[in-house]
This record gives structure tokens, sequence and C-alpha cells, in this order.
């Protein structure tokens, strides 16, 4: 049983019966409305979980990866760590936003004590990218079939989206898929995402590691990913843009 | 006066009601234990009842870890932890830098190397891991950190790192060096 027909047995979903432009080697771009239901509570969204078009069309790129490597560039959740184990994947799990928040305040922190000998050139948004980087994301070339990036470039600058972005490029085989949220407005709070089952991602709120926060326009996410053969866009009415990459 | 002797049993019928409450072959029931409560910022309370070694978290051990014993690590552990068929439990302020073999391995605290856990391996709130994770079973609770990989295997499919097996080694917590460092 492949990989699709778990998915498929396990939570009833449906199978799409349009072939995925990446699998044909084509670039191409589509822009899809989502089927979000609007949560009626605050309470409502936390217990029931949202609807992800872009899951489920990632779990479809993936679809006959068999024992297939993913990072999940959030945080380690049992819930989205098992539905990856018990079809196969080798997880790895790396929670780059809250390493980052770490590391500046690390070097705000080694800054200050060095107020006089500072080195201004380290306070660079390059430098800090490349001092961070050096330590994280450390993987051979190559090593994955899947990313889960969440919306994780929204809250880093410009600089380090990039060098992100280029980082996880390098990391993936060519056939494999990103998942990316951005925004299309500031959200009212910072939430972090799960997996509940192969249609719905849990948005739990905590409080927010990064206060910067910001809105990419499309041009600039296809920037970001311009070495990727495909990308899909689905957009929901609580104004989350979900992305599907393929390299 | 000759109530006294009925007020005070005499120490044949202490033994007589103590037999009585306990069938033959049964042994009385044990003192309860007494727990430990551990917390960090008010945040995270812990129950313990460490059985086998202890090591506080004044204690520094540099070295090699091999035994049969549970190991409860409050402390600071650079080298190697391999304790094949019983479980290790890094607590809250445990600061473990190597690479822990285990049956059971729970952590509270940080680590830094491979955990491999041949029945399961279970990462707290607080815990931090930042090596790769290799066990049958896994339990992470909200807020655990983990920078590497997750692997679960089969149980027809033991893995071993390399190192010599446990079973093999003394019955006793073994450490090379041991620093216990004053406060």
């Amino acid at each position: 049983m492949s990989f699709f027909d778990k998915l498929r047995a396990g939570n009833g979903y449906d199978s799409p019966s349009r072939i995925h432009s990446a699998r044909s080697g084509h670039a191409a771009t589509a822009v899809a409305k989502a089927s979000v239901s609007a949560p009626p509570g605050p309470g409502y969204v936390q217990r029931a979980g949202r609807q992800s078009n872009g899951l489920k069309e990632f779990l479809w790129t993936l679809d006959g990866i068999g024992h297939g490597h993913l990072l999940d560039l959030g945080p380690a959740w049992q819930t989205t760590i098992m539905f990856f184990l018990e079809r196969g994947f080798k997880v790895y799990t790396e929670d780059l936003l809250s390493a980052w928040k770490d590391f500046l305040d690390a070097d705000a922190k080694r800054i200050r004590e060095q107020s006089a000998n500072a080195d201004p050139a380290l306070a660079s948004p390059a430098s800090r990218a490349e001092r961070f980087l050096a330590g994280s994301l450390r993987y051979p070339d190559g090593t994955f079939d899947a990313v889960l990036m969440w919306d994780l470039l929204d809250y880093l600058d410009a600089e380090m989206s990039t060098r992100v972005v280029a980082r996880v490029t390098s990391l993936m085989r060519d056939g494999g898929a990103v998942l990316a949220i951005f925004h299309n407005r500031k959200p009212e709070g910072f939430h972090r995402y799960r997996i509940l089952d192969a249609q719905r991602v849990e948005l739990v709120s905590t409080p927010s590691p990064i206060a910067a926060h910001r809105i990419y326009q499309n041009r600039e996410i296809s920037n970001f990913f311009m070495r990727f053969r495909s990308s899909k866009s689905f957009v929901g009415r609580d104004q989350l843009r979900e992305n599907l990459f393929v390299k | 006066m000759w109530h006294k002797d009925e007020a005070k049993p005499s120490s044949r019928q202490k033994e007589d009601s103590k037999s009585a409450s306990n069938p033959p072959g049964v042994e009385p029931a044990a003192a309860p234990k007494v727990e430990a409560v551990r917390s960090i910022a008010n945040q995270t309370v812990e129950l313990v009842q460490p059985a086998g070694g202890v090591l506080t978290s004044t204690m520094v051990i540099k070295g090699e870890i091999r035994g049969r014993e549970d190991l409860y690590v409050d402390g600071e552990v650079q080298g190697s932890i391999r304790l094949g068929d019983a479980k290790v439990t890094v607590g809250p302020h445990g600061r473990v830098t190597a690479d822990i073999e285990a049956r059971e391995i729970i952590v509270r605290g940080s680590v830094q190397g491979k955990l491999l856990g041949s029945d399961r391996v279970e990462i707290g709130p607080t815990g931090d891991v930042q090596g790769d994770v290799v066990t049958r079973r896994i339990a992470l609770e909200d807020g655990a950190r983990i920078k590497g990989s997750v692997e679960v295997t089969r149980a027809e499919e033991p893995r071993s790192a390399g190192a010599p097996k446990a079973a093999a080694e003394s019955s006793s917590l073994q450490a090379i060096s041991a620093h216990a460092q004053g406060s």
C-alpha cells in the first residue's frame, strides 16, 4: 500500500484527479481558493483544527516516496512527528524560529558586554545570518524529500529568509516538496502549527518569540523559491496563504 | 492496674496481629517512599522517586557510565551512558553531553548526544535534545525541543550504537572519574 493509499484509507482523503505540474516537469503556478470553513468561535480552531488544502497537496506530492526524510522547521509536536513516522518517514526537527530567537538574545548580550570594542560589522543582518546558519540546518545536500517550513519566513528578516530558503533548497532532493505558509495581513496572534490528520492543521496560540513580522508579496515569495520547479498557492478565508513548492 | 496489660498488648500479641493482617508469604506493605519535588522557575513541578543511581545537581562526571541499574541524572555528565536494560532519567537540572543507550530514557533537562532507547524515549516539556533519537516508542510533551532526527524502529530491528553490550557489564554503576563540586 502506497503512502497515498494509507492516507486515503485512514482519513477519507479524496484523490485529486489532476496531474501535478511538478511531475510533468514543467514549472507552473496554480492559485486555488481553499475551502476553509470559518471558525465560529475563538476556541473552535484549537479543537477542530483548520482544513488545510496545502497539507493535502503536500501529502499528495509525497505519495510514493516511501521511506523518505522529512524536516520539520517548527516545534517538535508529538502528533506531527508520529503522523510521518507512522508513514515510514524519518523525521528531523529543528525549531528554527526559537533557535533564531536564542541566537539574537545571545548576540545582543554579547554586544552589550563588548559595547566599546564590538565590531559593527558583526551586527549587520548578513553577518548575523551567516553566523546563525553556521550552527543551524547542518545536513548534507540532498537529504530531504520534504520540508515543513510553516510561517517561519514571516518572522525572519529579508536577509535571513533568503539564506534560509537557499539552504533549504540545497538540502532537498529533486522532486522534494516544501510547505510554507504566509500571512496576507498582520496576524492578530502568533501561532504554531501541528498536524492533526491528513487534512487538518491545528493552530496553537503561543507567545511570539519574534516581535517583527513581515507581509510578503507574491512576487517576493516567488523570488525566494525561484529554484523550485513549481508552486501552488491556497488562500484561506483566514488570510493564510499555504504555498507548496516542488523542487 | 490490670487494665494496663490489656491496653498494652504484649510483643507476642503484636506479632500475631501483624501476621493476621498479612497472610503467610506476603510481605507487609512498604513504607511510602519520600518524593523529591523539583521545579524550574515555578513552572514545572516534578515528582521523582529515584531508584538506582542518582547524580545530584552538583555532580559532574566525565567518562563512561555502564551498568544495569536505573540512573537519575540531575547533574552534569560528559562522555557516554550505557545502561542497556535500565532506565535513564535526565532531571530538569541535568546537563548531559553524551550518547545515552538504555531501555528507557526520560529527558527533562538538556542532552547533547544520541538517544538510543531500546523500549521508549520520553522528552518532557523542559527537555532539550540536540541529537538523533532512535527508539521503538517515543513520547513528546508540548514544549519539548529536539534538534535532530527521530526514528522509530520495529521490535525485530534492534539498533546498536556500536557500543559493547551493557548486559555484560558490571552490575553497578561505574564512572571513570567523578568530581563532586562543592557548593
